[in-house]
């Protein structure tokens, strides 16, 4: 049977590892991305997701290192921000990435989503929904959960695997760096209700919570800032994780 | 001498990484010349993306005729996910398209009827149900990574190694100097980094 996946996922900004809480900067948790990989159980991870938060539009130096943690792990590798054509997505793909993870160009850029999946099919493009609280609704946000869509975040997940997305990365703002777990009450009925792979991220301070996560429907759940604060954390979350029955890799 | 065929839409960067890590002397190559076979003793032909492309690639770079003389001339060839797809007879990517034609099978996609969450994407095991070369020091039943929509049916003459996502499919086929694997062994880890060096190894 095919097994669900644990992912680590790293936020860098200007190529240093940081933490972000409501998708505000806190702090820089490590200043070299590729030691906060090895640190935390390379060999145990099922995939690795890295989010370029930075600022600015610094595409060069993200390649760079991008470059560097693919010649380091064998393993599947997501990539994403600042996405906005094919040009950089083929640099990134030549860079070692298998998947991008592309976010506001559903919906300011269109034709580049169509061109995308046209030529490196829908396997290879995950998107990443953002959900915000919004007049009691849950809304699907872009722009780092700046502006709205307007749409309600189920209808909008079944528009961009509409559009193409082989695959769909879930975050809420209300939870995001917090201690508050994953928002699984929306994050449960979105997976019940498509047919595409889902991964729950947002909020993960406990390997209980990471648990949760994957007694849904989800077909991943990822973490951050939690698997930076411990040696071998990947490693000792599946442990957890295995002995509560979860259907992982342990081999 | 070992090629990876560049089909364009490929993850090449990744079977780089790992032939680097391995020590492997490689050359990314678009043409293969007819007569420049005696420096390449291995073949990859790697592949992410569509089939239909991939074989407009392969026609356009006039790379059919010479592949099917390495072939022929009996150089192993490994053919990874969308690769080893192309060395099949058909594919159903895209309406029915044509491949290498040197196996003796039909590329489908997968229902939803039967498989939930297509595409397939995550790690899974390889049920080795008969004995090669290309399984050497890995475990029957080892988890590797897959990410597809369309998978090859079982073959009783080709299948070596069968996967299942509550419906059976072939996960490494192999025949003479041919070998295909439905998953990415470059990113499967350990498991992954022993196939690539079995075949190296061949």
């Amino acid at each position: 049977m095919l097994k669900k996946r644990l992912i680590a996922v790293i936020i860098v900004s200007d190529n240093k590892v940081i933490q972000t809480k409501n998708f505000k900067h806190t702090n820089i948790i490590h200043y070299d991305p590729i030691f906060s990989v090895e640190a935390m159980g390379k060999w145990s991870l099922d995939e690795l997701i890295i989010i370029n938060a930075s600022k600015k539009n610094n595409s060069k130096q993200f390649l760079k290192l991008i470059n560097t943690i693919s010649k380091k792990v064998f393993l599947p590798l997501t990539v994403g921000g600042w996405v906005n054509d094919i040009q950089y997505s083929k640099n990134l793909l030549l860079s070692g990435a298998d998947k991008i993870l592309i976010n506001t160009a559903f919906y300011k850029n269109k034709k580049f989503i169509k061109d995308f999946v046209e030529i490196y099919g829908s396997q290879c493009l995950v998107a990443s929904v953002d959900t915000k609280r919004e007049n009691n609704k849950d809304i699907a946000f872009i722009d780092r959960c700046r502006i709205s869509t307007g749409t309600e975040t189920i209808e909008w997940c079944k528009k961009v695997s509409q559009m193409g997305a082989g695959e769909i990365f879930l975050n809420s703002y209300e939870n995001d760096g917090t201690n508050k777990g994953l928002y699984i009450r929306l994050f449960q009925q979105i997976s019940s209700n498509l047919s595409i792979p889902t991964i729950l991220f947002g909020g993960v301070s406990s390997w209980a919570h990471l648990e949760k996560g994957f007694k849904t429907k989800a077909n991943a759940v990822a973490a951050a800032n939690i698997f930076h604060y411990s040696e071998s954390s990947v490693t000792n979350a599946k442990e957890y994780l295995i002995k509560k029955k979860i259907n992982l890799r342990y081999d | 001498m070992l090629a990876v065929i560049d089909l364009g839409g490929s993850n090449i960067g990744s079977v780089n990484n790992i032939l680097k890590y391995l020590k492997v002397k490689t050359k990314v190559i678009t043409e293969i010349k007819r007569s420049s076979f005696q420096d390449i003793k291995k073949i990859i032909l790697p592949g992410v993306g569509s089939f239909k492309k991939a074989m407009d690639n392969i026609k356009k770079n006039n790379l059919q005729e010479s592949l099917n003389d390495a072939y022929n001339s009996g150089i192993p060839i490994l053919g990874i996910c969308l690769g080893m797809q192309l060395m099949c007879k058909y594919s159903f990517e895209g309406g029915k398209t044509e491949g290498l034609g040197w196996f003796d099978l039909n590329v489908k996609k997968f229902e939803n009827k039967k498989v939930k969450n297509i595409p397939v994407i995550g790690w899974n095991s390889v049920n080795q149900i008969k004995k090669n070369k290309i399984f050497n020091n890995i475990n029957n039943k080892s988890n590797v990574y897959f990410l597809h929509s369309y998978y090859v049916p079982i073959s009783k003459k080709y299948t070596i190694g069968v996967s299942d996502v509550n419906f059976k499919y072939s996960s490494v086929i192999s025949k003479k100097n041919l070998y295909g694997c439905q998953f990415h062994p470059e990113k499967s880890q350990k498991s992954g980094i022993q196939l690539i060096e079995n075949f190296i190894n061949l």
